[in-house]
């Protein structure tokens, strides 16, 4: 029997003991470990002993042997993956002492003159031992000029007409000569190569094997705006943009705290993307934050656009279109969040990622918290019911008038059944032609130019809508079942959560076709022991109801503020208690005192 | 010895569960067979006094419980088959094991038709049995398969729909209650209503699953407060169903009904444009017995890969639903399947249903007062 039936590997076990630190799911083997600062770029052991039994569906097996030791692994680790064994060669080399093999090299990975991008300006500097070359390589478009000419050629220059001797070291040049905020030093060719495509400027020095990168960085980015899918009637008008370091100190200016930390990794073979990770030290749990980092080093991916695509990858069931992530565009949530407990994860993109997520957290809307409780608790429950209607409104239709008439009350039943009189179709065909018209009207408003896109959509949904009742394709009624189900899917504050309602929507009505209410109960069920089976970075997604842990209440309603004692439990805080009774801001003292 | 039995629990895909949701699994087991015809089969049984059955059966099912959870607290992260084999042998543990597992199947075959025919008469005229059949087991199965933890919790969900939905059918119909239609109370007779008390003990015979299920609790201790407040709500739950249907319906016409509870809440009138409370409690209905069934199916294959050592559950799952489904069919019909179900299976299940427990306590103390006249301490 034994060899019949092998035993599958267990699933990860997540719930975590009360009352000891811990996010349930993470595995103990995989977390366990103290938390490591480690560098983006990794030394080969580190990454070696990261991917190795890193939680990673898709790219397990291509981890693993991406890990094993070969003679193509060059002495220092590239960030750069995915070439032949020659350009990892030239990639994990040490920087030479001439100046002109150095150029040489750095114009090859950059595949110079062809690539018209890189700028690499030779100039000549006075030092001890006479005039000896320097250059600076930079990236067009990505650096701020001005700073380069400035703080960086300007003081080089004067030195040299100066006639004063200085040092023949990139290093001590960034020490003693040079005023730019932030320099490092570099020693392999493909930290120069990570460097340059960043936006920093590289000071190399012939005589020296090593070189320094300036900060530079000077991208394009537009102005702070509001973020047009969560947009507030109360609360801050500002929303994330396209640039990691603006949004790091948006949300630094929201929840400004000492304790708050950002990390930032690369991801990406070829060409790599950005990305910060913040957490708020003292609260956040160390293995959430161990897991966040774990999965990040997994990806092997070639190239990352987005943010938005990377969490897809690192998603606890990336197969499910449920959403295990909040993603937002607004810096206060962010902020809040990551006080609660969560890890927010950035890039250069206008949407932060934060987890562990509940599916409560899905309905909650940062206007709630900027409103009384009681206004907040009654729209959190209209929410509810738009997230109800949206699934279940169109199959409850079909459901009432294929099986159970008997359900409605007479008259009702009377007007729907005059109406459908007419209609040749099944209620069931009636009903999914609507919805596919009603999701096709709403595909098409959105790439229509904004100019002419809602008049198209209203002219289009009442034209369509009277044409079809006119041709008797659908009934009055149904109209009315669409439009708010329809409705309902706009007042679904996630976009992500909504789509998945839209999804729903469908299974629903052919269940119900199928079987009528008993046939949309067997898939209520279905769906209700999915969700319940779900994982958002191990902790399960309806927690911290079920299982019930300790949280203040402000998960289906919102309490008042007296009652918010408490972090939410599944972020297992390393401290629960939000408002202590020794804080004097809690009892109404002044902390300045 | 007990190392062996201990490598033998076989994993399953959940982690683990707290004394509430044991509790909640329990209670949907036993309680959800109140929405068929089991109050009527009751009232059979009590005549006037059938409300008094869950309440005397309970306390007598006590009894086996106590040694149930008293043996699980003495040999803490086994489940109830390794701690036969531990007392009682592996050949009787094995025997033990495969009839709980048979009886269970038997339990879900005759449960299986039995509920989805009486969906097909109240509510899918039309629809074929074997369609509802298969579909039915086929949710079930899912839910099983996503594991004990998320099977728990949903139990907790169904849990408190039934008892909402109790209470507020108890509360709606007040004005239908007969007081007289439960004179006189001892019915049939006290010597026969004894007898009765003692057999219809089996309807709380689904508890046995903690025996089971305590491996997976988080704290082994808690055993004893699952079972005490699984039993405890299914007595109330059982009783106040049986009082509101002999109050609404007197015995004779209650003997007449196929559904009690359902016609119940059809009798209910709550306003013009709220005509039917039924169609609140037919999704109730079909989520706990949805879910009772997926409990069964779990509990049934991990007693079957105990008692025979089988590694993986998940085939075990899938053989035992694809059974029950298939000999579901079978059962040429619900009469039939009521017969088997009220006749045989239930009350000649008592014999397991006391006699393991009671048996392996006795065991145990045989055991512990041999060792301690040998002069050793096996536990401290």
């Amino acid at each position: 029997m034994k060899r019949i039936f092998r035993p599958k590997r267990p699933r990860e076990f997540t719930l975590g003991k009360r009352g000891r630190p811990g996010i349930p799911g993470a595995r103990e083997d995989v977390v366990a470990g103290k938390r490591q600062e480690r560098p983006p770029y990794a030394s080969a052991d580190a990454r070696k002993a990261t991917y190795s039994g890193v939680w990673t569906p898709f790219f397990r097996k291509a981890s693993r042997e991406a890990s094993k030791p070969s003679d193509l692994n060059p002495p220092f680790p590239t960030p750069f993956g995915g070439m032949s064994g020659e350009e990892r060669r030239v990639m994990g080399a040490r920087l030479a002492k001439s100046l002109e093999h150095n150029l040489k090299t750095v114009r090859g990975i950059f595949h110079s003159p062809r690539n018209a991008d890189l700028v690499v300006r030779q100039f000549k500097i006075r030092t001890g031992k006479g005039w000896t070359g320097a250059a600076i390589v930079f990236m067009a478009g990505l650096v701020d000029r001005d700073a380069i000419r400035l703080h960086l050629l300007l003081p080089l220059m004067n030195y040299a007409r100066a006639g004063a001797a200085i040092s023949a070291s990139a290093q001590s040049l960034a020490e003693r000569s040079i005023s730019q905020l932030q320099v490092r030093t570099l020693t392999v060719y493909s930290h120069i190569a990570s460097s340059v495509v960043e936006g920093e400027c590289v000071l190399l020095v012939d005589g020296d094997d090593s070189a320094v990168a300036f900060e530079t960085r000077f991208p394009e980015h537009r102005p702070i705006s509001e973020s047009p899918t969560e947009a507030v009637v109360r609360g801050p008008h500002t929303g994330l943009i396209e640039n990691l370091t603006v949004n790091i100190g948006l949300i630094r200016t929201n929840l400004p705290s000492p304790d708050l930390v950002s990390e930032r990794y690369y991801v990406g073979a070829r060409g790599h993307m950005v990305l910060g990770i913040m957490y708020l030290e003292g609260v956040v749990n160390p293995k959430l934050v161990d897991e966040v980092r774990k999965r990040i080093a997994s990806v092997r991916a070639d190239a990352l656009i987005t943010l938005t695509a990377f969490i897809h990858l690192i998603q606890d069931s990336p197969l499910d279109p449920y959403p295990s992530y909040i993603a937002t565009e607004r810096p206060d949530m962010v902020a809040s969040m990551v006080a609660e407990g969560h890890v927010a994860i950035l890039g250069c993109s206008p949407t932060a990622i934060l987890v562990p997520a509940p599916v409560w957290s899905l309905m909650h809307s940062s206007e709630d918290y900027y409103i009384h409780f009681v206004p907040a608790s009654a729209i959190r429950i209209l929410r509810w019911l738009a997230l109800i209607s949206t699934t279940y409104a169109s199959a409850l239709y079909v459901a009432v008038v294929s099986y159970h008439p008997s359900m409605l009350p007479t008259e009702l039943l009377f007007a729907m059944a005059a109406a459908r009189e007419a209609v040749p179709f099944p209620s069931s065909v009636e009903v999914l032609g609507m919805e596919v018209v009603f999701e096709l009207l709403r595909e098409a408003v959105i790439r229509i130019p904004s100019v002419i896109g809602p008049t198209i959509g209203i002219v289009g949904a009442v034209l369509l809508g009277q044409a079809a009742v006119q041709a008797s394709i659908v009934s009055p009624i149904l109209i009315v079942v669409v439009a708010i189900s329809g409705l309902g899917a706009f007042a679904i504050p996630n976009y992500n959560l909504s789509l998945y309602a839209r999804l729903l929507k469908f299974v629903m009505i052919v269940s119900a076709a199928l079987l009528g209410i008993p046939g949309l109960t067997f898939a209520t069920l279905a769906l209700l022991a999915h969700i319940f089976s779900l994982r958002s970075f191990g902790v399960p997604v309806t927690a911290p109801l079920f299982p019930n842990w300790p949280h203040s209440p402000d998960l289906i309603l919102k309490g008042p503020p007296g009652s918010m004692k408490n972090r939410p439990g599944h972020t297992r805080p390393l401290d629960i208690q939000r408002i202590k009774k020794s804080d004097p801001l809690a009892e109404g003292g002044d902390s300045q005192k | 010895v007990r190392r062996k039995t201990r490598a033998e629990t076989p994993k399953i895909a959940a982690g683990h569960i707290g004394w509430l949701e044991a509790a909640a699994v329990l209670f949907i087991s036993s309680v959800s067979k109140i929405f068929l015809i089991y109050p009527v089969k009751i009232s059979t049984d009590g005549q006037t006094a059938a409300w008094t059955v869950p309440m005397f059966s309970g306390l007598i099912s006590v009894v086996w419980v106590w040694c149930l959870v008293s043996v699980l607290r003495e040999h803490p992260g086994e489940d109830i088959v390794s701690i036969s084999r531990t007392l009682l042998g592996k050949y009787a543990a094995a025997v033990l094991g495969m009839a709980f597992y048979l009886l269970n199947l038997g339990l879900l075959i005759v449960g299986c038709r039995e509920c989805s025919d009486s969906l097909a008469i109240t509510m899918l005229p039309l629809t074929p049995t074997k369609y509802v059949i298969v579909l039915g087991v086929a949710v079930s199965l899912f839910v099983a398969l996503r594991g004990l933890e998320v099977l728990s919790r949903l139990c907790v969900v169904g849990a408190a729909l039934v008892i909402l939905l109790l209470l507020a059918t108890s509360l709606l119909a007040v004005d239908m209650w007969s007081v007289d239609s439960i004179l006189p109370l001892f019915g049939p007779g006290a010597a026969k209503l004894l007898k009765v008390f003692g057999v219809r003990q089996s309807m709380y015979g689904e508890v046995l699953a903690l025996g089971i299920l305590s491996p997976y609790l988080r704290k082994s201790s808690h055993a004893g407060k699952a079972a005490r407040w699984a039993v405890g709500a299914a007595m109330v739950a059982f009783t106040l169903t049986l009082l509101v249907c002999e109050m609404v319906f007197p015995y004779p016409s209650l003997n007449r009904q196929a559904v009690p509870l359902i016609r119940v809440t059809r009798l209910i009138y709550l306003g013009r444009f709220f005509q039917r409370f039924e169609a609140i409690l037919a999704p109730t209905w079909l989520i706990s017995g949805s879910l009772q069934t997926a409990a069964a199916i779990l509990v049934a294959s991990l007693m079957l890969c105990s008692a025979l050592s089988i590694r993986s559950l998940t085939p075990v799952l899938v053989v035992t639903a694809a059974l029950t489904a298939t000999a579901a069919l079978f059962v040429s019909g619900i009469t039939v399947a009521q017969q088997i179900d009220f006749d045989i299976l239930r009350p000649y299940s008592v014999i397991l249903i006391d006699g393991w427990p009671i048996g392996l306590w006795i065991a145990d103390r045989v055991r512990k007062r041999a060792r301690n006249a040998k002069g050793g301490n096996v536990r401290k």
